[in-house]
């Protein structure tokens, strides 16, 4: 017997005696003051059913109705037939023997992580991605991770930098000045001056894009409320070590390739969504998340970046420690809310960059190598020789 | 002379099959557009759609009858990609619904006859059918031979693991 039938068997004996009581009052019996009592008890009796009831919710088990009749056999065979009509035989046999303009089109609809599980595919996909990859990934971003895009620059390589100024970004009074950017973060890798251009806003795009990566390692933390593991101040634990180093290489290969650098930003998204929509039982309570942004199922579904281009708030504060991590809503640096005109601005890409690097060139001597240094010392010395 | 509505158009598909249409449906094919501009009067000459077969234009002619009404696509090209979706219309998606040979000759008919929106819908079509599967499901899926070694193909899934698994 389960519990709730032995609920409602409580409930039928309980109003079974409250009736006989009834009469039993009416007829002014000897017993009628114990009778008055037994009408008390079944006030208590009848609360209980009610929350028992509440434990078994109502599932609907009936077994769907298998469709069977002369209609619907009608219209399967129609749509047989119709199927028939519309069979053809095509040179194409897969999606890899379309033209490549069009394979190319079919690929910018996919996600990065897609087109890397492509690469898996065979031997022929894999060289035509690797041939396409700039195309592909610029138009996977231009609809896909157009805001983030613009809010998660590329540091430039130093390769790609004039030879004079690499020579001022790579003196030494530069590199002494950038100590305060390189505090030894705990979660990003310090940025490498010989592979990378040091100019202030690469070194805050590197350094965004490596916490994108850190943040979106410990999002299995946040989501099971489990702490992120604390690093104490002077130790440099070796998990530590390789976490920070994968994060680094994958920057400097997304620096190249222009497909790893969607991922990162298709990840990012992925942490942002996880957040925005992350509920969290506190004790019995399910705490709901602020939903910023405005941020729908759609919005989720159609996994771009679309909704971060309404109003929410703007991220200034770069999360410099694994501490911020809680609280972090949606990290989308580098923009600034128009009021008047109601939109996001950016940066113009490419510009902070120059300005920066022509700062540095403009300020910055290079340093002189030891013969240089010796000549013109020499030189000097010679000189106020000649003065003197 | 009849209302534009009322105009119809002789096709010849590519197994010389004739299929007479209304104006505004073929119209959404630029192609035939272009040709009817430059040929004067319509009705009349028969329009060669040369590389596409019976089958495959009745089908095609299906959904230009759909989307008959459909407005013009814009003409600028960045708000145009920005605008992309991977989801696509009811009806389309009942339309797309068949086996894939046809689901090619679809794309390849709406390439060649230039019919933007049915190309990218047969495009999406096709890219659903990739999107979150594996390898293996893909191959199955398009029935693809896989020419890597097991240990090519491990080295590939490890180099992009962090990538993939999402």
């Amino acid at each position: 017997m389960s519990t709730s039938d032995m609920a409602v068997d409580v409930a039928t004996s309980v109003s079974n005696s409250t009736q006989s009581s009834d009469v039993e009052m009416k007829a002014v019996s000897p017993k009628a003051e114990s009778e008055a009592y037994t009408l008390i008890g079944p006030r208590k009796a009848a609360k209980k059913p009610v929350a028992v009831d509440d434990d078994e919710p109502l599932v609907d088990t009936t077994e769907s109705i298998p469709l069977k009749s002369k209609k619907t056999e009608r219209m399967q065979k129609r749509q047989q037939k119709k199927l028939k009509k519309t069979t053809v035989t095509s040179e194409t046999k897969s999606f890899l023997e379309l033209p490549p303009e069009l394979l190319q089109e079919v690929l910018s609809y996919l996600r990065p992580s897609d087109i890397f599980r492509l690469l898996r595919l065979n031997k022929s996909t894999r060289d035509f991605i690797m041939d396409n990859e700039d195309l592909i990934a610029k138009d996977i971003i231009l609809h896909r991770y157009h805001t983030l895009a613009r809010s998660f620059h590329l540091p430039v390589p130093l390769a790609q930098v004039d030879p004079t100024a690499q020579a001022a970004l790579l003196s030494k009074n530069w590199q002494d000045r950038l100590q305060i950017h390189k505090k030894p973060y705990q979660h990003v890798r310090v940025i490498d001056p010989a592979k990378v251009c040091t100019c202030m806003s690469c070194m805050l795009s590197w350094n965004n894009l490596n916490v994108v990566l850190d943040l979106a390692f410990f999002q299995r933390h946040l989501n099971n409320r489990d702490p992120i593991p604390m690093i104490p101040r002077g130790t440099y634990p070796e998990w530590n070590r390789k976490l920070v180093e994968r994060n680094a290489s994958i920057v400097e290969k997304a620096m190249r390739s222009p497909l790893h650098y969607a991922a990162i930003l298709q990840i990012h998204l992925t942490t942002l969504v996880g957040t925005l929509t992350r509920q969290v039982r506190v004790g019995k309570k399910t705490c709901h998340p602020r939903r910023l942004f405005h941020l729908s199922t759609a919005d989720i579904e159609s996994g771009t970046d679309r909704f971060l281009e309404r109003s929410g708030p703007p991220s200034y504060e770069f999360p410099f420690h694994r501490d911020n991590y809680y609280s972090l809503e949606a990290y989308v640096p580098n923009r600034k809310w128009d009021r008047e005109d109601q939109v996001w601005l950016y940066a113009s890409p490419g510009k902070p960059h120059d300005n920066d690097l022509s700062w540095v060139v403009a300020r910055f001597q290079p340093d002189l190598s030891p013969e240089q240094g010796l000549g013109q010392f020499v030189a000097e010395f010679a000189e106020q020789l000649r003065a003197s | 002379m009849a209302s534009e509505a009322e105009q119809t158009v002789k096709l010849v598909s590519s197994d010389n099959v004739e299929i007479v249409t209304e104006r505004k449906v073929a119209e959404r094919s630029m192609l035939i557009k272009n040709m009817i501009e430059d040929l004067g009067a319509p009705g009349e000459e028969p329009i060669p759609i040369m590389n596409v077969s019976e089958a495959v234009l009745r089908k095609v002619l299906e959904w230009c009858t759909h989307h008959k009404n459909d407005p013009a696509p814009s003409q600028d090209d960045d708000a145009d990609s920005r605008k992309k979706t991977t989801d696509i219309e009811d009806w389309d998606q009942k339309f797309m619904q068949v086996d894939q040979e046809m689901l090619f000759e679809i794309i390849l008919a709406a390439n060649y006859m230039d019919i933007k929106a049915l190309l990218d819908v047969g495009c999406k079509t096709v890219a659903n059918m990739i999107k979150g599967k594996s390898p293996e499901e893909i191959r199955k899926t398009f029935n693809i031979q896989n020419d890597f070694t097991p240990e090519e193909e491990d080295q590939i899934r490890r180099e992009n693991e962090w990538a993939e698994d999402r």
